[in-house]
């Protein structure tokens, strides 16, 4: 099987290049593309790329695998092998560190934006802040992100503005608190979004939720908070 | 657990303890060189894999998830201990378990039978 590797080593290449090697698949499995990574890196240990967990956990393989984003390790070949070869870039828009791995400091500095963690001022109770079971299945589908970065570098209004547009991965997050019955900074939470790039950059375009490894729907979210700027603004 | 078992497993430890002392690092660059960080993982895992091997061999009692055939019971007079174990002579120490009380009314040491 022919894989095509998007190599790049500040130190000796003046250019990023491609790299076409011949791998053999073991007959009759169906590896991840990350298995794959890993018998090409047993023979080229020069081949940079991360991972952990290897179970679609971590968020670290986020890759670009035959024009699509995704986790390497939870892609079966099956899924994006075509015409019997497979090509594998970095996340697109970020800038790229060495081989497959991209520099995720703006991707965090969005997130950080966001403040992706619970604001409530009032005295904690003895034992735990406690919220309705009905309460609590409003965040199924927002706490699951592992902040791979696959949405946010599929996006086309991510790419333009990655200064200025949260994106998908950090929307999804602030809707995760916007939501949450036992945060108190909504007010505050709204105002820091409310300009024309943060949230309105997103035209929709929906490309987050077709790459999303966690099958979550960062566009849905981003219509929630839509919909509280523009009922704060009425 | 047997004595004979360890021994062919020592045996086979020290043969990869070979290979990994001849491991060459082709990759030197310093950016984001995930070979080096390989080559120090299996440095440190060979490590913890022989004091496992090791300290095992010198505990000579069973006690939980250390089954030995040879010595099937658990020993809390002699083994209610931490082992110690010191890579430059590979040499295992016992060391007192440094909890105060070291036992509590409510749950005392004893043999688990469940
Ligand atoms: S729906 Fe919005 S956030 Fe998602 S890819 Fe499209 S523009 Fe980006
Ligand atoms: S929303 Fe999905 S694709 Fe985006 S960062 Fe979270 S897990 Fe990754
Ligand atoms: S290695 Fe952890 S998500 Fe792929």
């Amino acid at each position: 099987m022919l894989v095509s590797l998007y190599r790049y080593n500040p130190e000796t290449d003046s250019a990023p290049y491609m790299q076409d090697v011949e791998v053999d698949i073991p007959e009759g499995k169906d590896l991840m593309v990350l298995d794959v990574l890993n018998l090409i890196k047993e023979r080229d240990s020069s081949m940079a790329y991360r991972r952990s967990c290897r179970e679609g956990v971590c968020g670290s393989d986020g890759m670009n695998m035959n024009g699509t984003n995704g986790l390497a390790c939870i892609t079966p070949m099956s899924q994006v092998v075509k015409k019997n070869k497979l090509v594998l870039r970095p996340l697109p828009g970020l800038p790229v560190i060495r081989d497959l791995v991209v520099d995720m400091s703006l991707f965090y500095k969005q997130y950080e934006k966001v403040m992706p963690y619970l604001v409530n001022d009032t005295p904690a109770p003895a034992i735990e802040r406690l919220q309705t079971p009905e309460d609590r299945e409003k965040l199924d589908g927002l706490y699951e992100c592992i902040l791979c970065a696959c949405c946010s570098t599929a996006c086309p209004s991510f790419w333009w503005n990655p200064d200025k547009f949260i994106g998908p991965s950090g929307l999804l997050q602030a809707y995760r608190f916007l939501a949450d019955s036992r945060d108190t900074a909504q007010a505050e939470r709204l105002s820091n979004l409310d300009d024309p790039f943060s949230v309105f950059r997103c035209r929709g375009i929906m490309n987050c939720v077709s790459v999303c490894p966690k099958g979550l729907n960062p566009t849905k979210a981003i219509g929630h908070i839509r919909n509280l700027l523009l009922q704060r603004a009425t | 657990m047997t004595v004979r078992a360890w021994k062919k497993g020592l045996q086979k430890l020290e043969a990869i303890g070979e290979r990994v002392r001849n491991t060459k690092l082709t990759d030197t660059s310093n950016a984001f060189n995930t070979a080096r960080i390989e080559a120090l993982e299996l440095d440190n895992l060979f490590e913890v894999a022989l004091a496992t091997a090791i300290s095992a061999f010198e505990r000579k009692e069973s006690r939980g998830a250390h089954a030995r055939n040879d010595f099937t019971e658990r020993d809390d007079e002699n083994w209610l201990k931490h082992s110690m174990y010191f890579p430059l002579d590979k040499r295992v120490g016992k060391r007192d378990v440094n909890f105060a009380p070291k036992t509590v009314e409510t749950f005392q040491p004893k043999v688990r039978t469940y």
